[in-house]
Order: structure tokens, then C-alpha cells, then sequence
């Protein structure tokens, strides 16, 4: 029978464990009998870890018992199966990595997590080899939205973003390329951060794209988003493009209030195309972080509107380049849409790859400027709340938009870019599907932004709602 | 030449293969998508060269 640790964040479960309230077996036993009694309809999980986990809680309760211990000390995480985990097979959300040899070690960001006293519970479903937003996978199955079944949960860390939603772990980490930590926090209504590149390292991650690809948490609040990126960030001699700049005490910078914060909005960009009650609930939350004493004005970002099809020349050739030679004889076993993916970064040019690269450039300076007059951006997340599972299309207003192109949107710029952003729940439509606040900051200053993010969090509630059944 | 034929068109040009069966499929679902990737070899960049994230985020960072 559980015994109601399955639930708790991040902070509170390290609280009670490092009090010695609770024993990290137990915290271990009660997730995973959560995932034995739940996981069968959400099909969040692609490998549970069972041994692993119970040997790991024993370790943890031998430390916390020693003193020792820090905040991760005995909670459990998953990670997205593109993300190395020692002994584990990584699908990569692919049936073509069905049969490969278990990861002989941890990727770095795992290891670090590990070493903080975590316990990886296990790898997670996501959009075959990330590449896609939805997270409907047809080969290896599609998570449920925990907020509606039948609506994607949004990808492609998709069983991350749908395993913390509904309580089966406090945190999950995923990988982000052109929105894929963010679009599942969006869609599944939990909060979710891609740091700055070079501030996670990438190595033991299955590349989608080098120059785009980012590691980042997701979890139920910003607290508990903060406590697992202190533990995964910084400096790593195994991935070349990982930054040599110090880490924060991140959790230390949560107390800050918004008094005085410079928010600037692209209207110009972040409310066109945009759903009417996402607009009503974004409107709402400038409204709070008002309230709360942010200042906040409009700004104007030359260029932002063309990040996408920037992302894409670059994504694509990238991701030929870097999965074919993976994949090998396997890649008749990929499924079709990554497959015709593939086939149409032959369509991409070089001329094509440089004016993107360019852009790049171009739209980090023009965003660099606005960020020396603010403290950060606000938009939405995703234009749309969760679609229909097989929606292709989706009207807004007047306009119809293709599903995949409108949920990258707002997010493909700030990997174009590098900057960090974070995504947290500011509402529900009325057929109550998560809406989500994304944050935007300077290079490097994830502590400016989570402390936003969680002064707003102390003013609302949206992050506390659980989906129904969890 | 329709959408689909001219998609069919640059298909071959390029050496990329599709199932036939969902050519038309996917010429509705990412050709515009593809054509829109020419918008930015007209825009007006200035002199700016190539992104190197590694070098800019850190500079930017350090201030």
C-alpha cells in the first residue's frame, strides 16, 4: 500500500530524509510501486529500474545515516531514454535501438545526479530519436497527457514531462533542441528549464543537433527545478562545448522578490498566432508578476520570427550528420516520420545552413541589446494548449497552422540563441488544459530566472494542481 | 506543375526518397514548411558571421 511519498517535491522529500522522518527505501518502494499501479495507462516509462533503485536506497539511507547527504540524497529521478543510464538499453524512443547493447556507463548529467545521492527509477518514453514536438510515438507507444488522454503530452522528452505531472517522480531530466523540455512542461503543466548551452554537459546524450541540443530538469516547481540543476550543471572535459563558468548556489538565489524586475514582452511576436484563452491566462500571469512588483513593457526582437525555419536548416543537416552514421543498417527499422526527416535535410542546402547560422548571429544580437534594457522576456510557451493525438493541423483565429511548426514556435529561439528559458504552469484553458509562462534571461543567469520564477510560484497556485487521478 | 508534382520535383533533384504512397502527405505537411527556408537567404544579416555559442555566451556571461 503506498504510503503517500509519491506526491512530494523534491525539497520536501530530501527535507523528511535528511530528518530522518522517512528512509529512502521507502521513498524508493512507494514511487515504484506508483509506477507498477499507474504506469500501464500513462506508459510514461520506457525501462524501470527496479534493483538498481532499491540498491541505490540503501546506499542513501547508509549516508543520511552517517550524517552525510545533501538534498538529492535518497530522491528518485527519471531520465529520458536518449540520456545514458549504466546497464540500460536507450531506445532513444526508436525500435532501430531496440537491440543494442545496455549503456556501459552514465552520461554525465546522470552521473553528477548520482553523486548528489539521487536514484534513477528509470528511462522514459520520448518522440523518437527527439525529433519531433508532440511526443506521439507510434512504434514504441505515446505517453498520456495526464490532464486529458487523447491529448499529447507534448515532446520530445514526453514521458518525463508525463511522469512528473502525474507524481510517479518529483524531477525527470530532458534534452531540448528546439523546445523539448519546454514543450512537454507546457503541454503537461509542470515547470521545466533549458539552461544556457554549455551549461549541462551533453556527453553520453544521442545527438539530435550539436549546436542546438541542450540537458535540462523537469519538476513540479521551480524549487525543485533549481535543487536538480545545482547538481547536473557545469564544466565537463567529456563534452568540448560545456562552459567553463562557475556554478551558483541555485537553490540560494530562490528568495529574491520581483520588486524592481524589467520583464519585456515581444508582443509583436509572442501574442500573434496565439490561442485566444492562452493569451487570456499569459495576459493574466504579466498581470500577477505586476502584482508582484515586476515592471513590464513591451519590447521588439528583429528576426525573432524567422527562428524556426533558422532551427530547421540547422536541425536537419545536423541531425543527418549526426544520426546516420548511429544508426547504420539499423535506419530501416526508424519509424517514418523520422525517417522522411532524414531524407528531407538532403532538401537543405549549405547556402541554407549559413544564412541560418547567420540569423543566429543577428537575432543573439539584437536580443543581447534588449536584454542590457531588461531583465528577461516573457511569452508563452506554446501558442496552443495540448492538441489531439494525430491533430495535423490546429486553428488559431482566423489562421489554421501545421501542429508541429505552431508548438516550437516560441521556444525555437532561445535554442537558436542559446539563452536560458524556463517554463512553468500559469493556468488552465476552460477545458482545463495546462498554460505556460516562459521566462527568458541573460546568458548564464539561470539565478535571475528562477528566482522570478518562483517569486511567482509563491503568488500562484497553478503549479501545486494535480491532474486528475495522481 | 501542382504542389505535389513540383515537391516530387525538388525530391529528386535533392536524391531524397519518400514512399510514394504518402508523397502528397508529406509535400502538405513540409513543403512549405522547406520553402520557407529561402526566405533566409534574401534577409538583410549585415556583416554578421557564423554563431559560435561556446565563445559568445561565455564572453557575455563574464560581461
Amino acid at each position: 500500500m503506498s504510503a503517500g511519498l509519491a506526491g512530494l517535491s523534491v525539497a520536501e522529500l530530501g527535507r523528511r530524509l535528511r530528518a530522518r522522518e522517512v528512509r529512502a527505501a521507502e521513498v524508493i518502494e512507494d514511487h515504484l510501486a506508483e509506477v507498477a499501479a499507474r504506469d500501464g495507462r500513462l506508459h510514461a516509462f520506457a525501462h524501470v529500474t527496479v534493483d538498481a533503485a532499491l540498491l541505490a536506497a540503501r546506499a542513501a539511507d547508509a549516508a543520511l545515516a552517517r550524517g552525510e547527504g545533501g538534498p538529492l540524497t535518497g530522491v528518485p529521478i527519471a531520465v529520458k531514454d536518449n540520456v545514458a543510464v549504466r546497464g540500460v538499453v536507450g531506445t532513444n524512443g526508436s525500435p532501430a535501438f531496440a537491440g543494442a547493447p545496455p549503456a556501459s556507463t552514465d552520461a554525465t548529467a546522470v552521473a553528477r545526479l548520482r553523486a548528489a545521492g539521487a536514484v534513477v527509477l528509470g528511462t522514459t518514453h520520448m518522440h523518437e530519436l527527439a525529433f519531433g514536438p508532440t511526443g506521439v510515438n507510434p512504434a514504441l507507444g505515446t505517453p498520456a497527457n495526464p490532464w486529458a488522454p487523447g491529448r499529447v503530452p507534448g515532446g520530445s522528452s514526453s514521458g518525463s514531462g508525463a511522469a512528473v505531472a502525474a507524481g510517479l517522480v518529483p524531477a525527470a531530466l530532458g534534452t531540448d533542441t528546439g523546445g523539448s523540455v519546454r514543450i512537454p512542461a507546457s503541454l503537461c503543466g509542470v515547470t521545466g528549464l533549458k539552461p544556457t548551452y554549455g551549461r549541462v554537459s551533453r556527453a553520453g546524450v544521442t545527438p539530435l543537433a550539436w549546436s542546438l541540443d541542450h540537458v535540462g530538469p523537469l519538476a513540479r516547481s521551480v524549487e525543485d527545478v533549481a535543487l536538480v540543476l545545482e547538481a547536473i550543471a557545469g564544466a565537463d572535459p567529456g563534452d568540448a562545448t560545456c562552459a567553463r563558468v562557475a556554478v551558483p548556489r541555485y537553490a540560494e538565489a530562490l528568495g529574491r522578490s520581483c520588486r524592481g524586475l524589467r520583464i519585456g514582452v515581444p508582443r509583436h511576436f509572442a501574442l500573434a498566432g496565439v490561442d485566444a484563452e492562452v493569451r487570456e491566462r499569459f495576459t493574466q500571469a504579466l498581470g500577477d508578476l505586476r502584482r508582484a512588483g515586476a515592471v513590464v513593457r513591451d519590447v521588439t526582437v528583429p528576426f525573432i520570427e524567422h527562428a524556426t525555419r533558422a532551427v530547421g536548416a540547422l536541425m536537419l543537416p545536423e541531425a543527418d550528420g549526426a544520426l546516420r552514421p548511429l544508426l547504420g543498417a539499423r535506419l530501416e527499422h526508424v519509424g517514418v516520420e523520422a525517417r522522411i526527416l532524414l531524407e528531407l535535410a538532403k532538401l537543405v542546402t549549405a547556402r541554407h545552413y549559413l544564412a541560418a547560422a547567420r540569423l543566429r548571429t543577428r537575432l543573439y544580437e539584437e536580443l543581447r541589446g534588449v536584454l542590457a534594457a531588461v531583465d528577461m522576456l516573457a511569452l508563452p510557451t506554446t501558442p496552443i494548449p495540448a492538441p489531439a493525438v494525430g491533430e495535423l493541423t490546429v486553428r488559431v483565429g482566423e489562421a489554421t497552422h501545421g501542429v508541429l511548426e505552431a508548438l516550437v514556435v516560441f521556444t525555437t529561439p532561445f535554442n537558436l540563441t542559446g539563452l536560458p528559458a524556463l517554463a512553468l504552469p500559469c493556468g488552465f484553458t476552460r477545458a482545463g488544459l495546462p498554460v505556460s509562462l516562459q521566462l527568458v534571461g541573460r546568458p548564464f543567469a539561470e539565478p535571475a530566472l528562477l528566482a522570478a520564477g518562483h517569486a511567482y510560484q509563491r503568488e500562484t497556485d497553478w503549479h501545486t494542481r494535480r491532474p486528475p487521478g495522481s | 506543375m501542382d504542389d505535389v508534382e513540383r515537391f516530387r520535383a525538388r525530391l529528386a533533384a535533392a536524391g531524397a526518397v519518400v514512399p510514394e504512397a504518402i508523397v502528397g502527405l508529406v509535400a502538405a505537411q513540409f513543403a512549405p514548411v522547406l520553402d520557407t527556408l529561402d526566405l533566409l537567404l534574401g534577409l538583410d544579416l549585415g556583416g554578421v558571421e557564423p554563431f559560435v555559442p561556446t565563445e559568445q555566451l561565455v564572453r557575455d556571461a563574464e560581461g
